[in-house]
């Protein structure tokens, strides 16, 4: 027996495919059914059949407990790219939000990440700083934005007053930063940008790679600080800023909890987005087949958005 | 430069950039941390000092009367208890379905394998914006609505973990497993005592990852919940207390217990957690 399996072992094993041949391998039928029949009905239930079923419910007056689906073809997307003025407002929101969130946010993550990666004292305890808030579920931190927010007793306001107070100006208006149209979005925009930890640590990873001896060399050639900056680290950077630039489209286009906890969409829907708005129909006016319409036209946004970026992002070249 | 001459011989030299640098990296730390900060010190605050005017930094009488109102009457420790729940099924079986799909995918050859790694993989490019609305129906279907099944089930599989898990598991050697058949060993015991042991860190890091992810889980929790019986962390958070000024004093305190614990796991694995977020890219 135990001759065989060694005879069979010695054999010159060709190729990845053929190897382990020579080895019995007993109850690989069972992992290869097991892990990929489990994980495939799995994915099948939870993703592939809902996307499937609710493209061809976008074409109906969709309600889940209704037996009685009836065919409208394309009047909910119809309905809401020409007649619904909401979507149009959520989806300006969206945009401003996403705009201010991946144009500044990007910017203001690598401003941090560079200055990090300059620093040589207290680094350990600085990033994990400037990471920390990334760790604090986004609904625990919206409570507390609120509260710092609030208009009388928030710590914000108050700090305004006792800086005005110092330099002798006249007493600042109480700033309702959750409760004016016009400044609600700014506040999640401004409480965003406390989560720049996370971006700052893409960029943080993607400046260390870069060898030492690219600096070294472009010194020797009497390249300056700035010359460096621009002709080392900008284009070798260039793969994690694209990386950072997608990823944060796509997440700021599907915005959603910090307006449910801070503003619930208000006021007068300055803070409404899409999926906010996609949660309403559904889950309020139960209108599931308009909603999952709306779905559908925010999936084309992001896709068409990604590539664009993408393709404008890719480089010809490689070190 | 700057020479700071302190005594006879010893010269400190600093650098004025270098110092400006590193005064406005502390400035922008506190600033960081500050929210955090406040957080903490209002949470051993009585309600009538949170809310008074003008604002307190340190609480002067400290308390715990806040924290115990929101923990026992307003009930937070029901939905504490069931973020626990939730978290200690999905984190373990999800972490083993990932290493175990990783396993397969990575070390087996068989029919239809690319295929099915590019569709589990293209699962994580659809926005989960869009699967809101019909994985709902396919809970009302499955009646899983109000249920602990509703929250675990759908955590269950990740195709991040099995793609993670997959480079993982590229790092064992084939010849170790060999090694494992040769003495007799079955596959399953070759995945289980030879391969999971050698990617442990990777484990560790998936957990760590797994265990936030769910911790902070909101959109379908709060779809899937009607009932406060089987409210997470996250929904209870949003929807008890109100507008009032001391529902946001309440809060505030359960806003304190809800992040004490995530507090806790990066205090103790702040390097996995930074090095597996810088390299992945899981949350924005």
């Amino acid at each position: 027996m135990t001759k065989t399996i060694i005879a069979e072992v010695a054999r010159p094993q060709v190729s990845g495919n053929r190897r382990g041949k020579g080895i019995p391998l007993a109850g690989k039928g069972f992992m290869i059914w097991g892990a990929m029949g489990s994980s495939m009905l799995f994915f099948g239930v939870w993703t592939f059949f809902p996307l499937v079923y609710a493209f061809v419910r976008s074409f109906f007056r969709w309600q889940p407990l209704m037996a009685e689906q009836e065919w409208v073809g394309i009047s909910n997307y119809a309905e809401v790219l020409f007649r619904d003025a909401l979507f149009w407002k959520a989806m300006y929101n969206t945009a401003y939000f996403a705009v201010a969130n991946v144009a500044i946010g990007t910017f203001l993550c690598l401003f941090v990440a560079l200055l990090l990666n300059s620093a040589q004292r207290f680094t350990g305890f600085l990033r994990a700083a400037y990471f920390l808030p990334v760790m604090i579920s986004i609904i625990a931190a919206a409570v507390v934005w609120r509260f710092i927010y609030q208009p009388r007793f928030g710590i914000l306001n108050n700090a305004l007053l006792l800086v005005s107070q110092a330099l002798h100006l006249p007493r600042p208006p109480e700033i309702g930063w959750l409760t004016s149209p016009s400044m609600a979005m700014n506040s999640i925009i401004i409480m965003n940008w406390w989560f720049l930890g996370y971006r700052m640590m893409m960029f943080l990873a993607g400046l260390q790679s870069i060898p030492e001896t690219f600096y070294e060399a472009a010194k020797i050639d009497g390249a300056n600080r700035w010359q460096r900056f621009r002709h080392v680290t900008m284009p070798l950077l260039r793969p994690t800023f694209l990386f950072v630039v997608v990823i944060g489209t796509i997440n700021s286009l599907q915005v959603f909890s910090p307006m449910y906890v801070m503003t619930g969409g208000g006021p007068m829907n300055s803070t409404l987005t899409v999926v906010y708005l996609l949660f309403n129909e559904a889950f309020k006016l139960s209108r599931y087949g308009y909603a999952a319409a709306i779905s559908f036209i925010l999936f084309i946004v992001i896709m068409v958005l990604s590539i664009l970026q993408l393709n404008l992002g890719r480089t010809r070249w490689e070190y | 430069m700057i020479r700071l001459h302190l005594g006879a011989r010893r010269v400190v030299k600093i650098r004025v950039g270098s110092l400006m640098l590193h005064v406005a990296l502390l400035v922008g730390a506190l600033i960081m941390l500050f929210p955090v900060l406040w957080m903490f010190v209002s949470a051993f605050k009585p309600v009538a000092e949170i809310t008074a005017y003008p604002p307190t930094f340190l609480p002067r009488q400290p308390t715990l009367a806040t924290l115990r109102y929101t923990w026992t009457t307003i009930n937070l420790k029901l939905y504490f208890l069931n973020s626990l729940i939730v978290a200690a099924a999905v984190v373990p079986i999800s972490v083993l379905t990932s290493a175990w799909v990783g396993f397969v995918l990575e070390k087996y050859e068989f029919r239809g394998k690319t295929f099915m790694f590019y569709a589990i993989l293209a699962t994580m490019m659809i926005p989960p914006a869009m699967l809101l609305i019909p994985t709902y129906q396919v809970a009302l279907w499955l009646r899983l609505i109000n249920s602990y099944q509703a929250l675990i089930i759908p955590g269950l599989f990740t195709a991040f973990g099995i793609f993670m898990m997959r480079q993982a598991m590229g790092g064992v050697p084939a010849e170790l497993l060999d090694a494992a058949r040769i003495d007799g060993a079955s596959e399953p015991r070759v995945f289980l005592q030879i391969a999971l042991p050698l990617v442990r860190p990777s484990l560790a890091t998936l957990a760590i990852l797994q265990f936030l992810a769910s911790w902070d889980n909101f959109l379908w929790p709060l779809v899937v919940t009607t009932s406060e019986r089987l409210y997470t962390l996250p929904i209870g958070l949003a929807l008890f207390g109100g507008e009032s000024d001391p529902g946001l004093a309440y809060r505030n305190a359960g806003a304190f217990i809800t992040v004490a614990p995530l507090i806790l796991v990066f205090a103790i694995f702040q390097r996995q957690i930074i090095r597996s977020i810088a390299l992945t890219g899981l949350k924005a």
